[in-house]
């Protein structure tokens, strides 16, 4: 398993549930639990940990605790744990003191090391591995692990990085090839780093687990650990287990005509009863994240109502047993042909260049320079070097206009009928 | 795009009604309610939709036919980039057609349109009076950017929407503000970061707590060691100290033993000795109450006297026994004959009562017959008296029923009479009413007038009309004959009152009345005498009745007795039996007494030793059979007192040889123990039970110290002892003074320790963190999407300003000079302004022109705009009576400049001003008030 991102906190919850806070802050440990349960109830041979394990940064005593009880409590049953730390639980120097059990083993330097561990089979294994003890790692550490040297009977890399190329900062993190990889001849490539679960070869098999708790709207689905059988030399099976206690959804409701506001409510009250009636033999809870499609069915001030999340606020959690259905944000998606200045081809040629030109010129650093320099933003926030955020704050401002125009006409029918 | 038919199906006034519009240029003439602003909303209708609540910005009305059911209707339009088209709109449906009868997607019609919705149909297809007013509430200062604005479609509402925008973010976020809410928002953050900034300090010290715990653990627990030996130790002294007070209590027990001397005293002794004394003492207390006994039962024998009396009298009783019985069955018979004579007594009362007899002075049976016939005469002669009493009665009656009749009919007689005198009186009323003096007066008239006529005639000069005289004299005529027979109706009327038959009637009953009250009186006479005659009836029989009554009474009768019942029933002879009966049971009972006062003679011993109080026979009878009874029990108790004491006496004799016997072992017991009494005897036991007890201390202290015994006897004393204890004591208290700083640093360390592992607060604290972020994340993006917005509408507004169209502005310079007749003859247009050129050459802002100027300038811009919009469909232009406020001399021009410019797009133009009639040619325009003749099409 992987990124348990213990004392991670839930974004982008807002302030709405906060009766359902100490579940969230509570959810990483309880899936780190399951998979401990699940380790110990398999019986397996050992455990590997590919890193940040929790957040050096925001570091909290509670979760080392935490993780060293459980530690304490794999030894207890004789499974072996193998432990790399990650971006952001990288080893400092303090960390370096603490003592884990006897079946623990923890990469301590950057430097590529191995631990060998004989298996209850009578077979052998070697676990190579490196733990950061910087936030980056931006050279190449794939060549520093060793072709498989066939000293064991199973050889095993374990590495927190990221494929090169896959993302915009993939070169801070330890990058790799997926060619790299394979040329070292292991039975298992470990990953760590992204929560996406995911398999990028299956011979020879190299996964990430991905997290075992998502953490926000992004991370949705059900989120776990591997379990990989190797039997004889040879890999018989591997295997994904759900341990997430919370999962992430994202759900859509497509919108009819002459659809009211109640109908909306019973649409996404139909989504979370259906995922009401999953929680008896999954035991997850849901944070449901709706879209609705083709608002154009909406009058132009429900449309303003929701995105101020009036809708929101009138859709209360389902709650069952330990458990519970809450949707955290309804999302109002445009349809791609409303178009602003339609009628008029020159304007909408005027629109499209600022448009288009909008970006490279940097009218953001203009328009919002006040909230670029305000103090706490350049202390605690990003916005202004996100390309994310900008693109989105674009795509918001254009949305603005399209429904102010729609809007504009509602205020002056209105004004109509008082004269 | 060019709209040439309508037909309305059902639309306000509309009904199934069909326009053709074959003018590109088309009036349509009517007042106001002629059904034009309809029209026009029937055209927008059409092609933008319905007006309904939601959307009600450009129609106000809805236009729901009254009169069909069909709401709605379609338009032909031609010039399409889909060629062609029908679009039939109703409340059901919209549909899209072309000329083939083909059915369009409905997108067709947004195709047609070209994006443009009522709103921008509205502001630049349609001209109202309303523009054109708008423009004198403009400013001076905004006049140029409304002018500018023109040129750019729809911009105006952009930058309103651009400011509305702009003020909203404000209201978020402001760079040196502090209250907006992302400002707020902000603040917040600053002060949770600061605080998990110091949470984070803390948890580098954990490190360093742990270490510093684990030296105070090793401390405490070197110190525990050595408290433990020394609590040890103290334990050990602590026993010593408790069991050197036994050993001691030891120590002395056996030294007391030594010095006693055990004595063998046979186990089962001292209870056969104290049995001994125990009966021995019973005995003693036993004898005395037995002789009490004795005596208390002689003195009772003694008290008894009755028995004495008894037992010297009993043969005497034995013979006071039988006369008492045969005294009991004659009281027996006393009693019942004393009831039969009180029956007797009783049945004589009442034949007494029923008779009426003075029980006293009742005669006998002989005397009464005797009296008897006589009394039976008188009785007859009364019966006699009252039947001749009754006879006159009836007499005396049928003579007062007849005067009773007579009297009757003299009444009703009197009544008739009555009736009759007034009915004259109304036949009186009645002449004088019909014989008035009136009745002569028209006949009186008609002489007077005649006799005018004839004087006139007499004295007339003029000679129209001679015969006056002859026409009096007519007159004078008339008038008499009319006067003669009103006279001779009168006196015949007269007559006929005074020779009535009603006055004969009247005097025959007068006659009949006189009669009967004369017979009335014969009678009273008759009556009177008759009354005599009863009055000396009735005195005759009351001197019977008294003599009779006389007769009864000395017979013994009372005065109300009954005569006939007496002499029916003979009461006497009843009443003299029972009395002989009740003679011979007075005889009986004299007998009975004498015998009873015989055996009160006999029995005088007896109630002379037991007086009798009560009274009577029977309670005597009773009391001498209670004293007997009472004498035999008397007897008997005595003898049962004899017997208690000769039992009593045998009892005491058996004690006196038990006390012996037992005085006997005693001794025996003593003489085998060597002592001469039995408080030697005590002395002895008492030293056997101590040298016991001290021996089971002994035991019980040994048993106690028996583990320690030898290191007690080493011990000094209790004083060594206390000190040693004391010394240990103060050095357990020194240790474990060392020892409490320690635990209480361990203890603050532990839980400062499991605060950082236990405690929730950080991750809550960024969790908290993370949902401020959120938040700030949600507005910030609200925020910057606004500005951008703002940023957006105005940079492509400022692009289209930035390039202004030749072409426009020189369409709309042709307009403007037209309209103007040329007194302008220029437009200019540029970036920042707008200014006109006068003829010679003077350039001109627009808030120095005058309202009519502005309002031509407005036109020729507004039109040049439309007619150059190439990118945009051409729409057909509305105008709704625009001009009406133009001089006549503007409004030639103006409707010059339509006509130029329909041949470009289609105009419809809804009017009622005379002056367009006459413009336009007569088959451009559709009189609406024409349709309005045959509402029925």
């Amino acid at each position: 398993m992987s990124d348990l991102h213990l004392d991670s906190p839930f974004k982008g919850m807002g302030q709405k549930n906060s009766k359902l806070q100490s579940q969230f802050i509570q959810a990483p440990f309880d899936a780190f639990e399951r998979g401990v349960k699940l380790a110990i109830g398999e019986d397996v041979d050992v455990v590997l940990i590919t890193g940040d394990i929790y957040n050096s940064e925001r570091q909290t005593i509670s979760a080392q605790h935490y993780f060293m009880t459980k530690m304490e409590e794999l030894n207890a049953h004789h499974i072996p744990v193998v432990l790399i730390h990650g971006n952001h639980d990288y080893l400092k120097i303090h960390h370096q003191s603490i003592v884990y059990p006897e079946n623990v083993h923890r990469f301590n330097s950057e430097a590529v090391e191995f631990v060998d561990i004989s298996l209850v089979s009578g077979e052998t294994l070697r676990v190579y591995g490196f733990s950061y003890t910087h936030q980056w790692i931006t050279e190449n550490k794939i060549q520093e692990f060793p072709v498989n040297p066939q000293a064991t009977t199973y050889t095993i890399g374990l590495l927190h990085g990221s494929l090169q190329g896959s993302e915009v900062s993939a070169n801070r993190y330890a990058p790799f090839a997926l060619e790299e990889l394979k040329s070292k001849r292991y039975d298992y490539w470990a990953l760590g780093h992204i929560h996406l679960q995911a398999t990028l070869s299956d011979e020879p098999l190299i996964q990430y687990a991905g997290t075992t708790q998502g953490s926000h709207r992004n991370e949705s689905g059900q989120k776990g650990c591997y379990i990989v059988e190797f039997k004889n030399g040879r890999r018989v099976s591997n295997t994904f287990h759900s341990l997430a206690k919370i999962v992430w959804q994202n759900e859509t409701v497509h919108l009819k005509e002459e659809d009211q506001i109640k109908d909306i409510i019973e649409s996404i009250n139909d989504i979370m009863v259906n995922y009401l009636n999953e929680i008896n033999h999954k035991k997850e809870s849901y944070i449901l994240n709706i879209s609705l499609k083709n608002p154009e069915y909406l009058s132009q001030e429900l449309i303003e109502q929701i995105q101020q999340g009036e809708l929101l606020e009138a859709i209360d959690s389902k709650i069952k047993g330990d458990y519970f259905v809450l949707v955290n944000r309804i999302d109002v998606i445009l349809s791609p042909y409303q178009q602003i200045f339609e009628f008029d081809q020159g304007l909408m040629a005027s629109y499209q260049t600022v448009l288009k030109n909008y970006e490279e010129d940097r009218r953001d650093q203009e328009v919002l320079k006040d909230l670029y320099n305000h103090a706490t933003v350049q202390r605690f926030f990003d916005f202004e070097d996100d390309s994310g955020f900008r693109e989105e704050i674009l795509k918001i401002g254009q949305e603005f206009i399209i429904y102010s125009t729609g809007l504009t006409h509602e205020i002056e029918g209105d004004d109509d009928d008082n004269s | 795009m060019i709209i040439r038919k309508l037909h309305i199906y059902g639309y306000g006034k509309w009904i199934d009604q069909i326009f053709n519009f074959d003018e590109q240029l088309q009036i349509f003439y009517g007042p106001n309610e002629s059904g034009k602003s309809t029209l026009q909303s029937f055209i927008r209708s059409i092609l933008f939709g319905f007006p309904n609540r939601r959307k009600r910005t450009h129609q106000i009305n809805r236009y729901e036919p009254k009169q069909s059911d069909i709401y709605g209707g379609k338009l032909l339009i031609e010039n399409t980039n889909h060629g062609d088209l029908w679009i039939e709109r109703t409340s059901k449906h919209l549909q899209v057609t072309n000329f083939q009868g083909e059915v369009l997607p409905n997108r067709t019609l947004d195709e047609v349109l070209g994006g443009i919705d009522e709103d921008l149909f509205d502001n630049f297809y349609g001209f109202t009076l309303g523009n054109l007013q708008e423009l004198s509430n403009v400013g001076a200062d905004q006049l140029n950017d409304y002018f500018l604005s023109i040129g750019t479609l729809g911009s105006e509402k952009f930058l309103q929407i651009a400011k509305a925008l702009e003020k909203e973010t404000d209201e978020i976020f402001k760079g040196r503000g502090k209250n907006p809410p992302l400002n707020q928002l902000l603040n917040e953050y600053e002060v949770l970061e600061e605080r998990e900034q110091r949470m984070k300090e803390s948890m580098d010290q954990y490190q360093s707590l742990v270490e510093s715990r684990k030296n105070v653990e090793r401390i405490i627990q070197q110190t525990n060691i050595r408290i433990q030996e020394y609590e040890e130790e103290i334990r050990r002294m602590d026993r010593l100290m408790d069991h050197y007070q036994v050993y001691l209590k030891l120590i002395s027990v056996q030294g007391e033993l030594g010095q006693l001397k055990f004595t063998e005293i046979r186990e089962n002794a001292p209870k056969q000795l104290s049995d001994a004394e125990n009966i021995i003492d019973n005995i003693n207390q036993e004898i005395p109450t037995i002789e009490e006994r004795i005596h208390h039962i002689n003195h009772d024998i003694a008290q008894m006297t009755r028995l004495n009396w008894a037992q010297n009298n009993s043969e005497e009783r034995v013979g006071w026994t039988q006369a008492t019985s045969k005294a009991q069955e004659i009281q027996r018979r006393i009693n019942n004959l004393e009831e039969k004579r009180s029956e007797l007594g009783q049945e004589l009362k009442e034949i007494a009562d029923n008779n009426k007899l003075d029980v006293n002075k009742v005669v006998t049976e002989e005397e009464f017959n005797e009296r008897l016939p006589q009394l039976k005469t008188i009785q007859f002669e009364i019966e006699d008296r009252e039947d001749e009493l009754k006879q006159t009665s009836g007499k005396q009656e049928y003579l007062l029923q007849q005067r009773v009749s007579y009297q009757s009919q003299g009444v009703s007689l009197r009544q008739k009479i009555a009736q009759l005198e007034n009915q004259r009186v109304n036949d009186e009323e009645l002449l004088i009413q019909e014989t008035r003096l009136s009745a002569y007066f028209p006949g009186l008239i008609l002489v007077i007038l005649g006799i005018v006529a004839y004087i006139f005639q007499s004295f007339n000069v003029l000679a129209s009309f001679q015969y006056w005289n002859i026409v009096g004299l007519c007159l004078a005529l008339i008038g008499m004959i009319m006067m003669t027979v009103v006279f001779i109706r009168h006196r015949s009327i007269a007559n006929e009152f005074e020779n009535s038959p009603i006055l004969d009637e009247i005097i025959r009953y007068q006659e009949d009345q006189a009669f009967y009250a004369e017979q009335s009186r014969n009678l009273n006479n008759d009556i009177s005498l008759l009354d005599n005659e009863v009055e000396a009836i009735e005195s005759q029989i009351m001197d019977l009745e008294f003599n009779r009554n006389q007769m009864l009474e000395t017979l013994g009768f009372l005065p109300e007795a009954d005569l006939d019942l007496v002499l029916k029933t003979n009461p006497i002879r009843t009443f003299s039996q029972v009395m002989a009966r009740r003679g011979a049971i007075q005889l009986e009972l004299e007998e009975l007494s004498q015998k009873m006062q015989e055996w009160k003679d006999e029995i005088h011993p007896l109630i002379a030793r037991f007086p009798f109080h009560g009274e009577g026979d029977i309670e005597l009878l009773e009391h001498v059979n209670n004293v007997e009874k009472s004498l035999v029990e008397v007897v008997n108790r005595a003898k049962i007192l004899e017997q208690r004491l000769a039992e009593s006496k045998r009892s005491i004799d058996n004690y006196r040889k038990r006390q012996k016997e037992q005085e006997k072992l005693i001794q025996e017991i003593f003489e085998e123990i060597g002592v001469w009494n039995k408080i030697e005897f005590d002395q002895r036991l008492a030293t056997n039970k101590q040298i016991r007890e001290l021996k089971e201390k002994e035991s019980i202290y040994l048993g106690q110290v028996e583990p320690v015994l030898s290191a007690l006897a080493e011990v000094e004393s209790q004083q060594a002892l206390d000190s040693e204890y004391q010394d240990l004591q103060r050095q357990l208290a020194i240790l474990r003074s060392k020892l409490e700083p320690n635990l209480r640093e361990r203890a603050n360390l532990t839980v400062e320790i499991n605060q950082l592992e236990q405690d929730g607060t950080y991750q809550e604290l960024g969790q908290d963190i993370e949902n401020k972020r959120s938040e700030i994340e949600e507005l910030t993006k609200d925020y910057a999407g606004k500005k951008i917005a703002t940023d957006l509408i105005y940079q492509t507004l400022r692009h289209g300003l930035d390039n202004p169209v030749e072409e426009m502005n020189e369409i709309a310079n042709q307009i403007f000079t037209k309209l103007s007749n040329q007194r302008y003859t220029e437009i200019k247009i540029n970036k920042r302004s707008i200014r006109v050129k006068h003829a010679d050459n003077v350039l001109f802002q627009p808030h120095e022109l005058s309202q009519g100027t502005l309002e031509q300038l407005y036109v020729a811009l507004r039109l040049a705009f439309i007619i150059n919009a190439r990118t945009m469909v051409k729409m057909p232009i509305i105008i709704d009576d625009a001009f009406v406020n133009f001089d006549e001399g503007r409004r030639e021009n103006m409707y010059e400049v339509l006509g130029d410019i329909s041949s470009e797009i289609q105009i419809l133009f809804f009017t009622f001003d005379q002056l367009a009639q006459q413009a336009f040619n007569s088959d451009q325009i559709i009189n609406l008030e024409d349709i309005q003749m045959s509402p029925e099409n």
